[in-house]
Parts: C-alpha cells; structure tokens; sequence
C-alpha cells in the first residue's frame, strides 16, 4: 500500500464471560485503515463488529470482556499498552465516536451549545467565551439550520436527524480528528434523513480529512460511502476488498449470500423468490474451531467444521477466507447476475 | 378483482395533552382522510417515513384502534358497525403480523400455547386436533414441533419471527396486514421470512398490506404500493407504474435518498429532499411536503390538494399535476 | 431447507435464573432462611412447643430463662415463653398471610382494571385511592377494626383493607407499561377477550413487582397486628400473639425483662426476614435496579 496507514489491527482476540460459557466475539481479526479513507464494516448481528470499534477506543466493559491478544497500532502507538489516561486523551482528540442513537449519548440536562464547548475546554484549553463560538462554528460546518439559536437547544428540543449532527459535531471538535467511529450512525433515521447525514458524512471527510470506520448492516450504507470494505461472520474477518471488488465481484459464499438476500438486487427484477441464505446465526458460544459460516454454506465440505481457512488473495487488496475458494469463485459468481 | 376491503376516509386522531392543567389539546392527525381500496389476492404496499401514520393505518383498519372518522368496508361490511361478538368471529378472517418479534410475543407463554391461543379462542376442535394443527402449522412455518415446549426468548429474531406467523396463520384468514414484518431481522433471515410470506400467500390465497420503511423491500413484495406523509397519501400506483413514473415530489425524494446498493451509481444520484419531517402534530398548510419541496408554488401553501387519477390507476395528490 | 439450523442450546427457564440471582443474593438468603424457619416453626408449633401455651403455673410465675426448666422463662402468670413464642410464630404467618391474601386480590382487581380500561373509569379509581392513601394508614386501619369490633380476624381484614390502595398502584404501574407490548395488541388481533387478556396474558408478567410488594406487605402485616393488638384492637388475652404479649407484659421491663424482649425480638426477626427478601427480590426481579 503506498497510502499512510493510520490505524492497524492485528490479530484481535476478544472474548466475553458470560454465565452460560466464553463468548468469542472477535477472533483473530486484522485490518487496517489509511488516512483520509472510509472502511466500512459490515455485517449482521452478533458478528462482532461493533465490538471490533470498542476494542479501538476500550470501550469494551472488562470484565466481562477480555483482549486476550492482539495489537491496535494508531499513528505509532500500540493502544492497548497505553493507559487509561492516555486512552482518555486520545479519544477526545483523534479518535472520535458516534453512535446509532443520538440521544442517549447527549446529556438531556445541557443545552447542546454547552456540551460541545466543555469538549473545547476540557481538550484545548479554551475560554467558555471563545469555545461557545468555536462550537456555534461547529454547528454550522455541520449544516444545522441558524446554529446561533440552535446552540441554545436542549437535546430533547431537535430531531433524531439534528442531534445525530450534533454528535458528529462534538466528534468534529478535536483539532486534528484522525479517526472517526460510525456504529450504525444512520440505523435510527428515516431514509431522507439518512440520506442527508451520510452526505455531510461525506463532506466533512473531505473538509477535515479524516478517516471514517463506518460500522453497518446496512449494504446499501455501504455501496454508498466505503473505499474499502470488511465483512465479517459470527466474529471472524471472512472477505475483504475495496467496494467495487465486494460488490462487482462477491466471492465469499457468506457475501455472496448477503447480496442475494437483498430485494434491491437486479436479479430480481422479474422474480418473486429471494436466494436467501438458509439458517440462522449461529450461537457465538457453541462456535468450534471451523469456519463459523459452514452450517449455512452450499459449499462446505468436511474441512469446514474442521479449521479456519487461511487467506486467499483474488487481486490485489482482495482477499476471502474460504476452504474451497477456487470452487466458489467458479460457481459463485455465475448465480451472482 | 372482488374487493376485499374499501377504506374510505378514515380518520384517526389523537389528542395531545401537553400537561393536565392545560384545556388546550393538541390533535395528531395519525390517519387523515385515507381513502382506498384492496382487491382479493393483492400485495398492498404501503411505505413512508415515521410518523407518517402507516403502522396507525394498519392497525385501525384490523379495528385494533377506534376510529376518528370514515368507514372500513371487509366485503362490504362496516367493521366499525358490528357488535362486539361478530368482530371476533371475524378475526379469524383478518390478522396481522408485528414488527418486533421481542415484544409480540408474551414472554411467559410457550410457543404451544402462543400458538393454540387463536385456535382455543375460536374452538377450532377437540385438544387433540389442536395439538396436531399446531405441530402442522409449525412445521409449515419451518419451526420444529420438537421445539413447542420453548420459550420465545430462547429463539433468535427470524425464528420468532416465523411463529408470529404461525400465530397468525392459525386460523386460515384470507387477510393479513404485515406491519413492518420484517424490518427488526438481518438482511439474510429478512430474506428467509420474505419468500415465507410469498410461499405461505401462494398456498392459502392470501391477501396482505404489507407496511414497511424499507422501499427495497416493499418494491420487491408488493403489487400495488401507497406512499403516505404525515397522515396522507400522496401517491398510489401499481408497482410497475410507480417505477417507471414518480409524480409526487415526495415520492421521487423517498425513492431517491434510498441508497442503493451498486457502488458505481453513487455520484450519479440527483439529491432533492433536504429538512426535517415536520411535527405531525402541526403539520405545515396546504400540502404537508411544501416546505421541503424543490417546486412548491403558491396554492401548494394555502390547500391541499386531492388524490387524483392521473393515469389509469395511478393516484397522486400534488398541485403540479391538476389545477386547483 | 433445514431451518432449525443454530436454533440456541436451551437456556434456563427464567425461574431457574432467578432462583440463581437469589443464591448469589446474601442478604435475600438471609432473610429466606429466616422466613422458612418461621414457616416451620408455625407450622409445627404444636410439635416443637414443650409445653400449652395457655397452661399457667402462678407459683412459677416470672421465672428467669434457664431456671426451674423453662427455657426463656415464664411470663407473669407463669406460662411459658417458648411455646407461647413458637404458637405466636403460627398466629404471625396466618396473619401475614391472610390480610396480604385480602389486599392482594383486591388490590390486583382494582389495579388491573384501572389500568387496563384506563380514561374515565382510571380516574375515578385513582381517586378514591387516593382518599383512601389520604388518612394516616394506622389510624385507617383503627377506624376500620373500632367499625368491626376488636378482634384477631378483624384486625386482619382490617389491615387487608387499608393496604390494598398500596396494591393496586403497583399493579396499575406495572400494567400500564406493560399492555403497551406489541403482545396485547396481538392477542387482541387473536380474538382474545379483555379478561384473558388482562388475567392470562398481562397479570403474569406483572408477577415481578408484586410479589415484591407482597414480601414487604407479609412483615407490615405482622407489624401491623403486633400494633393492633398492643393497642388492645387485635388478638385478645389469652391468645399468644406476639404484640398482645409485649403489650400485657409492658409493666415488667425493669423487674422481668425477657418476658416483653423475646416477643420484641421474634417479631423484628420475623420482620427483617420479610423485609430482606422483598429488597432481594426487587433487586433480582426489577430490571430498572439491576445494571
């Protein structure tokens, strides 16, 4: 990659001690984002990457969460030897976090034009005078209709669609935002409001030249924003790529899968039957040592249920973590119309 | 094509008390003056945002809620004039299906008695008839009779999912609302329940309303589609129209801000809508999407216009098709 | 297409859970243990008791614990303590048992329905409990026992009565946020009458904060009776209740203590067993108070 990278995982092990058994939420998971990049991370419930995102901040509750292993290299530093102190700083400055629901991340008791400027003033050191108007600035940047007044609101005063920019606002007000977390940041909105927050989304990216990790269900989402794409299944990294080698050319059964369930897809055009995938999630505490996705997979053989396959590299940046990956690729893409 | 169902402008409003101490009350018009009809064997479709009063909507034509105003015709019959006995009876015939498949289900019931509940209430038969109808009905909807003794917390999303189903298919209805059946499930089990509702439509002749947010998803089912805002409809056509040819500003927006799901079309979108969706509870004048309109012209802002034909079977309520 | 693919190991029945939170819960343990040997002392009071509780030997009268074979002593007219301690245990469980029963079912009644119909029939409800909640609850419950005429079973009925507006707020709280569930809604897309509904499907999952209420309630009521009958408004001589024994006995404090302390002690032990668990289980059963 002759890009700088900004932020590297490598080998992330997370578990969870539950009452009922060890849950392997993320296992051995690896990427990497460069700088100025939008890397999306996709995938359904329970397949870890919400907790991928917390493993980069900490935010993850220990106990009953466990790092077991790995690294987390942002800008030099390897995030899970820092302390908590640092860990502190770092988030209120380059790596910054917004999440599916506005509302419970804002304080309901402070007009909102006082929580981003405590932002200023705990990180910066500014004057309550001076942070106020950087935060009313703020506003603006984030297209918030007479920002003036509006910083005067409290939180319980603006639309899911407002307070979500406010909250990319606060993400925003670190002088130099190197990273910025999305989890599921349109989830809660309705599509023309959607549409609106991933467009500023966009923007600022550009504006302040920062990178997004973008953390979705949502393809759609996806085929929007992403350079580069992650998918992951029941806790493991499954196919990677930029988002035109994902969605020209799917070639995980899982992803390919995924795309086939949707009722956008082009192949339907004429069809009153979906090719969904069969099954359910599986139960991430009765996981063995095989490929997670096996038990829903039409290819799977018996070294499936096995062990975990290791990479193979289609092109250059993309890559799928199949047993049988030639005989998909074969078969694969000729159902994908 | 029998008509199965006319609603014809219904109302549902409700009032708002801001605080006790205050006599002024606040009226949400929910469901404003919706007029329309559901011929046997369709897949009706209706999408909007929230608030716009879809989930209302459905839920008052099933007579879950009272009414404000207007009538709802099942086969000519108005629900809302029958006694209390007869709308029982004819719950057989209507059900619907819920979008949280957490809360829908009462949590302290096992899946046996979720499921016979429908069939004890309308004394389908004799116990052992029930038990075998169970056991069918739950294989029918791909949950393993071996599972009845459960409960619903001990099964993920999809699968119960497929039991509100079974719950709702119990008692063979010919009409079911779907009130955002599928939105709760991940993108592969969605698709699971989907060809279920089609397979399941198929086999008994059925005919549904299915409300969603998702426009993928109800393009995809439906044969007919409604497009609401704020209480209204603003445009209805058969699915087949309604791609070819949007009339309604809103429609076009609604469509537009969906993303799509094919990485090379992204810079090639035309981006309309922009705003907040107004309070329902004080929604502008004159047509409810004005403000947030590229082409609002005078009397958009002082009346709202009629749902009128424009082409054979596709309806739309906007100023910029018909004089005033 | 195998459907049943990932369908989750079976988990424990949500009683079984409890019942776990509840062993790891000490102080509801506490009082459990408590609770269960009370239970089991009344229960078998005639067993356990060495002697009748009513048999009165004068010349023995006031003997110290551990003398002439008593073991908590005598009582001033020469009864004895332990057994009229261990008959007083049934007297308390029946009547923790019998005014919760009272309060219980009427307050559930009253709860539900106001809850449930809520508007123009809610309002009404609520205000006449809120009459009710408006007298000080002790001096409710002596206007109700002075109307029926002091006795034990009147002064049970008595406490039924004044503690059931306490009931029905709880339950209407709790009904309230839950008819709100998707699942009523459906149920009544079912076919489902409003008293299925209402006592099938939205009572047990109310249980929680109910039984919560009623633990608590158990120890008020005996509380409650060990006042009246002090007062001289509930259990009448020579019953051996525990309030009417530290009431008759007042006198000797400083001359024969153990014959007013012991009934104090066994009626804050039962208390306290009571009030333990009713705090356990709020903290195990109540979602809000649990992290």
């Amino acid at each position: 990659m002759s890009e700088e990278t900004l932020l590297s995982m490598e080998n992330i092990n997370v578990h969870f001690n539950t009452r009922r058994g060890v849950v392997k939420a993320v296992r051995d998971l690896s990427l990497y984002i460069n700088k100025g990049e939008t890397l999306a991370l996709v995938g359904e419930s329970g397949c870890g990457k919400s907790v991928t995102a917390h493993t980069i901040n900490q935010l993850i509750p220990m106990p009953p969460g466990v790092i077991e292993s790995g690294s987390v290299i942002f800008q030099g530093r390897d995030l899970l030897q820092c302390t908590q102190r640092e860990v502190q700083d770092l988030r209120g400055t380059q790596i910054s976090m917004i999440f599916q629901e506005p509302m419970t991340s804002l304080n309901p008791v402070f007009k909102i034009g006082d929580q981003l400027a405590d932002v200023f003033m705990a990180h910066q050191d500014m004057k309550k005078k001076e942070a106020l108007a950087k935060a009313v600035e703020l506003l603006k940047l984030v297209k918030i209709p007479s920002p003036e007044k509006r910083a005067y609101d409290y939180p319980h005063q603006l639309s899911g669609g407002m307070r979500q920019r406010v909250m990319i606002a606060m993400a925003l007000a670190s002088p130099d935002s190197g990273l910025m977390i999305a989890d599921e940041p349109t989830t809660a909105l309705d599509v023309t409001i959607q549409a609106q927050i991933l467009d500023l989304l966009n923007d600022l990216k550009d504006k302040v030249n920062m990178s997004l990790l973008l953390i979705t269900h949502d393809m759609g989402v996806v085929a929007e924003m992403a350079d580069r794409v992650v998918v992951m299944y029941a806790g493991r990294k499954v196919e990677e790529g930029t988002v035109y080698q994902i969605f020209d050319n799917p070639s995980h059964p899982y992803t390919l899968g995924l795309l086939n369930s949707l009722p956008s897809n082009d192949k339907y055009k004429n069809s009153t039957r979906l090719e969904a995938i069969p099954g359910n999630v599986p139960d991430l505490l009765s996981l063995g040592e095989g490929c997670p996705f096996a038990n829903r997979c039409n290819w799977s053989s018996d070294v499936c249920n096995k062990s975990f396959p290791g990479k193979t590299e289609l092109a250059e940046g993309h890559s799928i973590w199949c047993h049988n990956a030639t005989k998909v690729i074969a078969e694969g893409t000729k159902t994908n119309g | 094509m029998d008509k199965l169902l006319e609603v014809k402008n219904l109302k549902k409003y409700y009032h708002i008390s801001s605080n006790n101490m205050s006599s002024q009350n606040a009226v949400l018009k929910a469901v404003d003056d919706v007029s329309f009809d559901l011929g046997k064997g369709e897949i009706l479709g209706i999408v909007g945002e929230s608030g716009c009063g879809k989930s209302t909507l459905g839920k008052t034509i099933l007579r879950l809620h009272d009414k404000t105003d207007g009538q709802v015709l099942y086969h000519g019959d108005d629900l809302f004039e029958m006694k209390h006995q007869e709308m029982t009876a004819l719950r057989k015939q209507m059900q619907m299906v819920f979008q949280d498949p957490f809360s829908s289900l009462n949590p302290r019931k096992k899946i046996s008695s979720l499921i016979d509940q429908p069939l004890r209430i309308h004394n389908y038969g004799t116990p052992a008839e029930i038990v075998e109808k169970v056991e069918s009905i739950m294989e029918e909807v791909g949950i393993n009779p071996h599972y009845k003794k459960r409960f619903p917390h001990q099964f993920s999303g999809g699968q119960r999912q497929r039991i509100g189903i079974a719950r709702a298919l119990a008692l063979n209805p010919e009409f079911v609302v779907c009130d955002e059946a599928v939105s709760a499930l991940d993108v592969s089990v969605q698709a699971q329940i989907l060809n279920l509702l089609l397979d399941l439509r198929e086999k008994h002749d059925l005919t549904y309303i299915f409300i969603a947010h998702d426009l993928a998803v109800v393009e995809f089912i439906s044969t007919r589609i409604i497009v609401m805002y704020l209480g209204k409809i603003v445009e209805v056509a058969s699915k087949e129209d309604l791609k070819k040819n949007r009339l309604h500003p809103y429609t076009k927006a609604l469509f537009s801000a969906f993303p799509m799901t094919d990485p090379h079309q992204r810079d090639k979108k035309e981006k309309i809508v922009m705003g907040d969706v107004p309070s329902p509870i004080n929604p502008p004048s004159g047509c409810h999407f004005h403000p947030r309109c590229p082409f609002a012209k005078d009397i958009c802002r002082q009346e709202y216009p009629p749902l009128k034909e424009l082409e054979s079977g596709h309806f739309a309520a906007c100023w910029l098709h018909q004089e005033s | 297409m195998n459907e049943n693919i990932g369908v989750p190991e079976l988990e424990e029945s949500p009683l079984k859970e409890h019942w776990h939170s509840l062993r790891q819960n000490k102080t509801a343990m506490a009082g459990l243990i408590i609770i269960v040997l009370f239970l089991l002392v009344g229960i078998f009071s005639p067993v356990l008791a060495p002697m009748d509780p009513l048999e009165q030997h004068i010349e023995l009268r006031k003997s110290a614990p551990f003398t002439n074979g008593y073991i908590l002593g005598t009582d001033d007219l020469g009864r004895d303590l332990l057994s009229r301690l261990i008959y007083g245990a049934r007297i308390s469980m029946i009547i923790g048992v019998i005014s919760v029963s009272i309060s219980l079912f009427f307050g559930v009644i009253i709860g539900m329905i106001s809850a449930y119909y809520g508007g123009i029939v809610d309002k009404i409800i609520m205000r006449l409990i809120d009459m009710m909640l408006a007298f000080p609850y002790i001096l409710l419950t002596i206007v109700i026992v002075a109307v029926l005429g002091p006795s034990l079973t009147n002064a049970m009925i008595a406490i039924g009565i004044s503690q059931i507006p306490s009931y029905a707020r709880v339950v209407r709280a709790s009904v309230l946020a839950e008819k709100e569930n998707d699942y009523v809604l459906a149920e009544r897309a079912l076919g489902a009458s409003d008293r299925e509904l209402m006592f099938g499907s939205i009572l047990p999952n109310c249980l929680a904060p109910i039984s919560v209420q009623a633990t608590l309630g158990v120890g008020t009521a005996i509380l409650d009776s060990a006042a009246l009958s002090f007062l001289g408004l509930g259990a009448q001589p020579p019953t051996p209740e525990w309030g009417l024994m530290i009431a008759s006995s007042k006198e000797f404090i400083t001359s024969a203590w153990w014959i007013v302390t012991f009934p104090g002690i066994a009626t804050l032990l039962a208390v306290l067993g009571f009030n333990l668990l009713g705090d356990g289980l709020r903290d195990i059963l109540d979602p809000r108070l649990r992290d």
